[in-house]
């Protein structure tokens, strides 16, 4: 499966909410917060074993499946 | 070694223990004598109680209710297995460290057991249980208001996961049935304890780990350089107490979030946002940027990422201590799923 694929699965399958495509503002549709956002550093970091460092946690990086899918090209996993 | 400095549970064997003799041969008619007054005393303290025993289940409760005492014990593991699984099961359901559990058994190869298991759990011979009302681990520094119903809070936390479990929806969803209120208030001199308690338990949801004795935060409340803040939860299960605190410090044209600490207990119920937000809108309203200080420990990284995820934006750093600012234009909106009381 794809980064995308993986993350898409994730969030219907495991966290169990639908309507979301790649481009979803998860943070505008509040599905975000404290808890839920470690556990989807924790989620990448594991799954594409990355070490995401401080500069890269932040909004704009988890805010969308492709933006996730993008940082996680771009740290090479 | 991890072991706590105060224990947060002890954990009771029934048998020679907390009764005369062996329930399952015939005995178990009175109890050990002193040991009621022993219980409600652990239980006025904030040391939650539980039961290790090698019985059978429902005659054991039943016992346990025919003395009055059944409430007073969370999470009993009676059965037939090894203490130490029991006593391992009974730190997983309450969520506590290993390092802060007490053990109380008549028979040495329980205790023995137990401690080859579980190193950093605190056995106790139970000849010797009046002792332990002595013993520093099981003298809180201080009594608060919530320690005192902590007993009922792990109980309504219970019904509440057992709930969400079975809601089978997402957090969010769950979250809105659950009847939210936080009361946002300044820190009053009674809130004082809980402060200090807070300040010094909190590890993962704690922003900088400061602490303060408590002239110093005595001296918070009444300083005009200062804005000092408490939050108070409660749902349909029942009443979390005081969960989350944050300090601002007044600053030349902005506040500084000193600290911002939030109750394991009630995590990813959005506590920490809705004080986040309220810190936010303060400092709009005004005029003032909104700074945060960060001191990264072991345990926090949740809380920076909190920060970072509420568009926070890094913008110095000081050794270990990370300075964080503020950065969205917008106005920021409670959580929909609390219903706030300022």
């Amino acid at each position: 499966m794809s980064p995308k694929e993986i993350l898409l699965d994730f969030f219907k399958n495991e966290k169990k909410i639908s309507g979301i495509d790649e481009n979803t503002d998860l943070f505008a549709e509040g599905h975000v917060n404290s808890l839920f956002a470690l556990e989807m550093v924790v989620f990448l970091e594991k799954t594409f074993s990355l070490k995401i460092p401080r500069k890269e946690l932040n909004k704009a990086n988890f805010t969308s499946i492709a933006a996730m899918t993008a940082l996680i090209e771009r740290l090479g996993g | 070694m991890a072991r706590e400095a105060k224990i947060k549970c002890l954990v009771f064997d029934l048998d020679s223990t907390l009764w005369q003799g062996v329930l399952s041969e015939g005995g178990g008619d009175e109890l050990i004598p002193g040991m009621k007054e022993f219980i409600l005393e652990l239980d006025k303290r904030g040391i939650v109680m539980s039961i290790a025993s090698k019985n059978e289940e429902s005659a054991a409760l039943k016992n346990l209710r025919r003395f009055g005492l059944e409430e007073y014990f969370l999470c009993p593991e009676i059965g037939w297995g090894a203490k130490s699984e029991s006593v391992k099961n009974i730190i997983s359901s309450l969520g506590i460290k290993e390092g802060s559990v007490g053990f109380i058994d008549d028979n040495p190869f329980e205790r023995d057991e137990v401690a080859f298991a579980l190193p950093d759990v605190r056995t106790y011979d139970a000849a010797e249980f009046e002792d332990l009302l002595t013993l520093d681990e099981f003298c809180p520094t201080f009594i608060t208001e919530d320690a005192k119903n902590r007993r009922n809070m792990y109980r309504a936390d219970f019904a509440r996961k057992k709930d969400e479990q079975s809601f089978g929806g997402s957090t969010e969803e769950f979250l809105m049935t659950l009847g939210m209120k936080l009361r946002i208030s300044r820190v009053s001199e009674e809130d004082l304890r809980r402060v200090h308690e807070l300040t010094l338990r909190t590890h993962q949801l704690n922003s900088t780990g400061y602490t303060y004795d408590f002239d110093e935060l005595r001296a918070f409340i009444d300083s005009p350089d200062h804005i000092f803040i408490i939050a108070s939860l409660e749902d349909k299960y029942g009443d979390s107490g005081k969960v989350g605190i944050i300090l601002l410090q007044k600053q030349d044209g902005a506040y500084l979030l000193k600290l911002l600490i939030v109750s394991c207990r009630v995590m990813s119920r959005g506590v920490g946002t809705a004080l986040l937000v309220h810190a936010v809108r303060l400092a709009k309203n005004n005029g003032a940027r909104l700074l945060a200080e960060f001191k990264e420990t072991e345990h926090n990284r949740i809380m920076y990422i909190t920060y970072k995820m509420m568009g926070f934006e890094d913008i110095g750093e000081d050794g270990d201590e990370l300075l964080l600012e503020y950065m969205d234009e917008a106005l920021p909106e409670y959580p929909p799923y609390l219903h706030l009381e300022i």
